[in-house]
Order: C-alpha cells, then sequence, then structure tokens
C-alpha cells in the first residue's frame, strides 16, 4: 500500500489486482487487473501520475495452491487519471520483490524475486521514451565490480 | 514478499493523516485522532479491502 507523493491517491497491491483510491473518502478510481492469482507491488511516480506495478510470481508467495506462471514478469506502468497502461517491460523471471521510482521520476528500480534472478535493475521512465533497460547488476558482475575497485583501491593507498 | 497487508501503519507524505492496515483499513487524523473512514477487507479475498 502506499500514498501519491501529492496525496490525492492511495494503491494497495492484492492478488490479481492493484487498487487506486482517493485518499480523501477512500473511494475506488480504478480498478487494475493484474497476474491472476500474484501479489502485486506499487508505486507512485513523483509527479503522483502514474503508477508502476510489479507481480510477484515466485514460489515465496503466500498464495497456497499458486497457479504456475510464465518465467517473465513484465512491470507495467499506468497513468492514474484513466487507468490505461502506458507502458509495459519485461521485467524479472517469476516477477519482482522490490519496486521503487527515483526521485527524479526518471527511472524506476527493481530487484528480481526469484533465487534464479536476484538483480537489480534500472529502467529509464521518461515518458518521452518507451521504457528500456538502462543497466542491471547480475551477482556475478557485482561482485566483478567490487572487486576490481578494492584492487584499484589498494594499489592508490600508499604502504608504510 | 507479497503486498498483504496487517498491522501496519503508512504516514501521509504532509505527516498529518496515518493510513492503518488490520482487519480494516482505517485513515485518521493524527492531531486528533478523528477518524476519516474506514475499509473493511473483502471476506472472499483477504488481501482486498472492500471496493
Amino acid at each position: 500500500m502506499i500514498i501519491s507523493p501529492d496525496q490525492q491517491w492511495l494503491a494497495s497491491g492484492g492478488q490479481g489486482q492493484v487498487t487506486i483510491r482517493r485518499f480523501s473518502d477512500g473511494a475506488v478510481v480504478q480498478v487494475l487487473k493484474g497476474r491472476e492469482g500474484a501479489d502485486h507491488l506499487v508505486a507512485f511516480s513523483p509527479d503522483s501520475r502514474y503508477l508502476a506495478v510489479a507481480a510477484n510470481t515466485s514460489s515465496g508467495s503466500i498464495l497456497v495452491g499458486a497457479p504456475t506462471f510464465p518465467a517473465w514478469e513484465p512491470v507495467t506502468l499506468y497513468r492514474v487519471a484513466d487507468g490505461r497502461q502506458v507502458q509495459s517491460f519485461q521485467g524479472h523471471n517469476e516477477g519482482a520483490y522490490g519496486l521503487a521510482y527515483s526521485p527524479t521520476g526518471d527511472y524506476l528500480a527493481t530487484f528480481g524475486a526469484s533465487t534464479d534472478d536476484r538483480t537489480l535493475r534500472l529502467w529509464r521512465v521518461s515518458p518521452h521514451h518507451p521504457f528500456e533497460p538502462f543497466f542491471w547488476l547480475g551477482g556475478g558482475l557485482t561482485l566483478l565490480l567490487v572487486a576490481v575497485g578494492r584492487w584499484i583501491w589498494q594499489r592508490r593507498v600508499p604502504r608504510s | 514478499m507479497a503486498q498483504f497487508e496487517y498491522g501496519v501503519a503508512h504516514l501521509s507524505p504532509d505527516g498529518q493523516l496515518i493510513v492503518l492496515t488490520g482487519l480494516a483499513l482505517a485513515v485518521r487524523d493524527i492531531a486528533d485522532n478523528r477518524q476519516l473512514y474506514r475499509i473493511a477487507r473483502d471476506p472472499r479475498v483477504p488481501d482486498f479491502f472492500q471496493v
């Protein structure tokens, strides 16, 4: 559940759908159909005009007797005013475990939910450009970058 | 991690209201603890609040 930055909306993600309410009185303004039976994460853009929705279809779901899902679960951006799907991109294997907008609204960060996809991905979400992966860090690449950075740092520190 | 919430509180960005989730979703004014509205959970799907 999340309150939009302008306090106009209250969004809650549940199994199979996401509900957007008017925060002032709780009236439902949009019901967004998501992946049937999956849990959903939600995040408002900083200008409160868009809502990002990511399903979590991993086996760690709270569902009992959960259905079988396709391997890759998209992250979708909706316009709050009319519930229209603005853009969608291929997110993570078995969906996302974390979802957050950057403070400027230019990027969306997602974190994979499955044990096979523990990646953090950063997506450019400018409304003037289609969703595109900006970069992603896999576990192996992260370790490589840390190792290289440590090696460089050790070379820079004078030994006494 | 699911979005199922129970016993969770969310503060509004201006810090004046609080959203509490439990048996129902309740929005309260922090200044005087006045309840603005309350929405029960959907008995069919406990993850939902009634539409």
